[in-house]
Formats: structure tokens, sequence, C-alpha cells
């Protein structure tokens, strides 16, 4: 048993140091553009794109306002995609239980591209009804492949949907962890978020 | 006299209005569940926390400390990825960040600010 868990602790230790060291570049992702894995920043942005006032992108990762897309909305929370500087995207939301409350995560595309977005926030972790969660994912990753519900319909075509994936936390307790074999042969690795409140 | 109303607007009152950022932890190595706080805060409007590291996520939040702790924000996500958060003002709160990955041990540098 005690050489079990040394062996296990080296492992852990080893795929600590290899996920840090992993160049940015991995999974092809250099090769495909960020509005095909997000169609919907290829479509023009209107009103309904426009954040709500008093949402201020600049504490919120520095989202560009220009970039801003609408993607959806529940009883949870709104929820928009963003750029921020050249090299990132961003998921933002809106707390329906608190219009003052927003959050946002910002990461590099190549991330994006390997594991997607995924947000939590709310006014505490222990109570769900005033917070909300969130994960999108590329295009070509298919919803029913990770177990998730279909996207909610947008004001958008189909083609332009995003992948968006939300709810309350007590709505998305059943999602696993799953590893999704892309065609160009790398792996999209969905990790639905474990918040401990602390 | 509008030219020097005008000069004050923009260097003095636009600039104090814009929410003020304060770094309280900068890339500093933090163990995993081992919170960073910013100490008392006489205004917190958000924050944000991000970790150097290719596994778990990271968290940040405001609260009222003991006794009578309660949570009034809060913000997670993946480790790869900055999380930030704003919300309406709070006096006399803290904001604390820490990351997790399902107990694996071992420290991180975790850079967390928060807004006032």
């Amino acid at each position: 048993m005690k050489f079990k868990t040394l062996g296990a602790t080296a492992s852990v230790a080893a795929l600590i140091a290899l996920s840090a060291a992993v160049p940015a570049t991995a999974g092809n992702s250099s090769a495909v553009g960020l509005e095909d894995m997000l169609p919907v920043l290829a479509v023009p942005q209107d009103d309904t794109d426009r954040m709500p006032h008093g949402i201020d992108l600049a504490d919120l990762g520095g989202v560009s306002k220009d970039s801003v897309r609408a993607i959806g909305s529940d009883e949870a929370a709104r929820y928009w995609v963003g750029r921020s500087g050249t090299s990132e995207v961003c998921l933002i939301l809106q707390v329906a239980a608190d219009s003052e409350m927003a959050a946002s995560t910002c990461a590099p595309i190549t991330e994006f591209y390997r594991n997607g977005l995924r947000l939590v926030a709310g006014k505490s972790a222990d109570d769900p009804s005033s917070s909300a969660e969130a994960y999108l994912l590329p295009a070509d990753i298919d919803l029913a492949a990770i177990g998730a519900p279909e996207a909610r319909a947008t004001a958008r075509s189909v083609a332009s949907s995003p992948n968006l994936v939300s709810g309350r936390p007590d709505q998305l307790e059943d999602l696993e962890r799953v590893e999704v074999r892309r065609e160009d042969g790398s792996t999209f690795y969905f990790n639905p978020i474990s918040f401990e409140g602390k | 006299m509008i030219a020097v109303l005008a000069f004050i607007l923009l260097n003095v009152a636009i600039p104090v209005a814009q929410a003020a950022t304060y770094t309280y932890a900068n890339g500093v190595s933090t163990p995993e569940g081992q919170p960073r706080t910013s100490g008392l805060r006489s205004s917190v409007t958000g924050g944000s926390a991000s970790v150097q590291l290719g596994i778990g996520s990271v968290a940040v939040v405001t609260y009222y400390d003991y006794p009578g702790y309660s949570q009034v924000g809060f913000a997670s996500s993946d480790s790869g990825s900055t999380a930030s958060m704003t919300h309406a003002r709070h006096t006399n709160a803290h904001s604390k960040c820490y990351w997790s990955a399902h107990n694996v041990g071992g420290s991180a540098k975790l850079t967390c600010s928060v807004k006032s």
C-alpha cells in the first residue's frame, strides 16, 4: 500500500508538471481559428449583444466591448462571450438573482480549444439559488458526448449558436469528467467545476 | 473657468471614480486549499484570481469575516484561466482566493486582487 501511494503521488506530481509545461500550441489549436470554435463571434454585433448598464468589462478581464456577443440566458443568469486582447477568450455572466453580480473567466484561446471555459459564480457557494454555473465549449464538441443537455436556442441561427451548458449549480450536479477524441487526434477534456466554498 | 473644470474632471474626478485595484497575492507560491487574503478593506466591489497550474480550479471570494462569517460574492473557474467578479459595494469586507485540484497537494503560484 505504501509503494502504491508513493507511485500514485509521483504520477500525480508528473501530471501536474506535464500539464504546466505543455506548450500552448498543443492539440492543433493553432490550425483552428477562434471563429471556427465560436461561430457566434463571426456574426455582426447588434443591440441584443450589449452588456447591461453598470457591468464594467474592464473589471471582468478587460473584455473588448466590441467583441461581446450574447449567447443565452436561463433562470440562473445571462451569458456572453467576448475577447480580451488578441489571445484570450472570455465567458461572462450576470447573475439573475442579483443584477449587480457579474463574473467572467478568461483563458488563452489554446486553453479554450483544449478544455473549453467553465465558470461558477454568485453570492454564496452555499446558496445555489443565487448562483450560476456555465460551460462554453468549442463548436466541434458534441454536447451529447459529454452528457449535457442540448444548448438552449438563441435568437441567432442554429449554425452560430454556441455550445453553452448552463444553469444553477444544483441543476448541473450530474455532469461528469469526459474526454472527447477529436478528428485531428487531439483530446478535449471536459471537467465539471467542483467548487468547495471556503 | 470651463477649461479649469474640464481639467479637474478629466484628471481628478474621473480617475477617482474608477475602481481601484489592490493586488494582495502576486505570483506567490501557495499550497492547495490555503487561502490568501486581502485583509480588511473599507470597500470591496469585486476581485480576480489566477493560478499557474495545468489542473484544478481557482476561486476568489468576497466575505465578511468572523464572527458572523458570510460570503457576498464568489467566482471560480479553471486553473488555466482568470476568474473575475464585480458586485455591489460592500464596506469593511475581505477578499480571499485559493486554488484546488482534488487534494493532489503541492504548491502553485497564485495571483489575486481586490477591487474597491
